[in-house]
């Protein structure tokens, strides 16, 4: 365990002792027939630069709620999100959204739907164009530039999703189960590509997930929240070196812990 | 629905069985007179009095080569009411379907409206505009813009918020949101919506050129009855049906020339 870890600590700019996102004491209830229902209670937790934390539970645990407010989607009912310092108030391109379904434009292709965010951004025609033509190749997408939505698979699509918001350079990415919808052998790809396209770009990744396989693949850090109650059950750091495979005795090691906590 | 095979000569045959069989119904009656001529015109009349109405320009006949004024006439009224309709249809529409204030505003008011038949109308807009241009213009409009404005609502009030939402966190600010979301995003129910009062239009249009005025394609219509002349009255409906589907290609065509969305969704 020991050379695993000071690998993994070789590996990058994951710099945990500054934090990207600090979120303290958030709590969320909604008015439901007059009475308030708690759905997060009191949540506090921080991702580092470049860290990339998973956060699983069953479902009703209020993971994607939890998402939403980092998003700025809903706001909190009390607490604080700082994403570099700063308080979060509203949705913003410092924190881009993977959704799980399409949410793709329709009416706009691959490099259109790509180049959307950063097209608001820059008068350079030049440079946008560039920097379209090096998302486009690095999810492997420059043969299917001219599709439209329609026209490609369900993995594509995340593709183009994932894509279209790093290409803004977030501080944050937040992942909502990007991969749920998709076919198991697809969601194995994705996940390899999100970890080569992450250790590129060096993200901030919050992902959210009820797969825990797909958490121990992915994650530098796993919060468990519990179900019913919304509250943190347990944090796990996950030093093990990537590609994770799913024979490796750790990696068992540490699904079998999950599993006890959920 | 039970299938039929396409390409069969039965396929082809079938959507002029009936048109067909009316037609040969029609000149058979029209040979022998059983029906008279002046309630029911002889189809060889229509197509000689239709040809000469549109290609004749001797002044031969009182109609002979008036066409294209007529028609010039009718598309600047139908112009006008429908681009008025539009104007204003359009951005309310959109407006209503995204914001509740607007909505509530409007809703009440616009239905309460909608309840008055179209054609009531007519006569306080006489009153008010006097027999031309401006009367028929402001029925068209008025009656165009019903559909326009809420096909609008609905595109808009269906829209996926997730599409919005993933603007928002992209960064994207009101105007432009609204500009290159919300539009493309109900573009299929715009065009709907602008293909139905296009479609009214004409309707419209017949009804405010029913008036008195001198020219245009309702005008010759009305005062082909006036003449006794039924052959012109019924080369008038079939031209106004030409004009009025050639419009509607058209307008498909320019919102396709314009727009990805209708050329993509639509």
């Amino acid at each position: 365990m020991k050379g695993v870890l000071k690998k993994e600590m070789l590996r990058t700019r994951v710099n945990p002792e500054q934090p990207a996102l600090e979120v303290v004491n958030l709590t969320k209830h909604f008015e439901i027939n007059g009475t308030a229902k708690s759905v997060l209670h009191k949540i506090t937790f921080n991702a580092g630069v470049g860290e990339m934390i998973c956060i699983t539970g069953r479902s009703g645990c209020g993971k994607t709620t939890l998402l939403n407010i980092l998003a700025g989607f809903l706001k909190p009912s009390a607490g604080t999100i700082m994403v570099n310092s700063e308080p979060v108030r509203k949705p913003g391109p410092d924190r881009c959204v993977v959704f799980q379904e399409d949410t793709l434009f329709p009416w706009l292709t691959v490099r259109e739907n790509i180049a959307f965010g950063l097209k608001g951004r820059t008068k350079n025609k030049g440079y946008l164009s560039k920097e379209v033509d090096r998302f486009l190749s690095l999810v492997g997408l420059r043969e299917f530039q001219h599709y439209l939505p329609r026209e490609i698979s369900g993995g594509m699509k995340q593709r183009v999703a994932i894509a279209r918001v790093l290409i803004l350079q977030p501080q944050v990415l937040l992942m909502d189960e990007p991969f749920a919808s998709l076919d198991y052998h697809t969601r194995r790809e994705m996940q390899d590509l999100l970890v080569t396209v992450w250790r590129e770009l060096g993200q901030t990744i919050i992902f959210v997930t009820h797969d825990l396989d797909e958490a121990i693949t992915l994650a530098d850090r796993i919060v468990v929240m519990e179900r019913g109650s919304g509250y943190i059950r347990q944090e796990l750091a996950v030093p093990l070196p990537r590609p994770r495979k799913a024979e490796q005795t750790e990696y068992l090691f540490f699904r079998r812990k999950l599993y006890e906590f959920l | 629905m039970e299938q039929l095979k396409k390409g069969s000569r039965l396929h082809a045959l079938l959507p002029w069985i009936i048109p067909g069989a009316l037609v040969l119904a029609w000149v058979m009656v029209s040979y022998t007179e059983l029906i008279p001529h002046y309630l029911l015109p002889n189809p060889l009349k229509i197509i000689k009095t239709g040809s000469a109405y549109v290609f004749d320009n001797t002044a031969n006949s009182p109609y002979a080569g008036r066409f294209l004024s007529d028609a010039r006439a009718s598309l600047t009224r139908v112009f006008f009411g429908f681009f008025c309709a539009t104007l204003f249809g359009l951005p309310l529409g959109i407006l209503s379907g995204r914001l509740a204030v607007v909505n509530r505003l409007l809703n009440t008011f616009i239905n309460g409206l909608r309840a008055v038949p179209g054609i009531t109308w007519l006569p306080l807009a006489m009153v008010w505009f006097g027999i031309g241009i401006k009367t028929t213009v402001f029925l068209v409009a008025l009656a165009a813009f019903f559909p326009i404005y809420l096909n609008a609502a609905a595109g808009a009030r269906q829209i996926n918020a997730q599409l919005l939402q993933a603007g928002a966190m992209m960064g994207v600010g009101r105007l432009r949101g609204s500009l290159s979301i919300l539009l493309p995003g109900s573009m299929p129910h715009i065009m709907t919506g602008l293909r139905l009062g296009l479609g009214i239009s004409w309707a419209y249009l017949v009804l405010g050129e029913l008036t008195g005025v001198p020219n245009g394609l309702g005008a010759v219509i009305m005062d082909a009855r006036m003449l006794g002349r039924g052959d012109m009255i019924i080369v008038g409906m079939v031209l106004i049906a030409i004009v009025g589907r050639m419009s509607d290609g058209l307008l498909v065509k320019v919102l396709r020339g314009c727009f990805k969305s209708a050329r993509r969704m639509t």
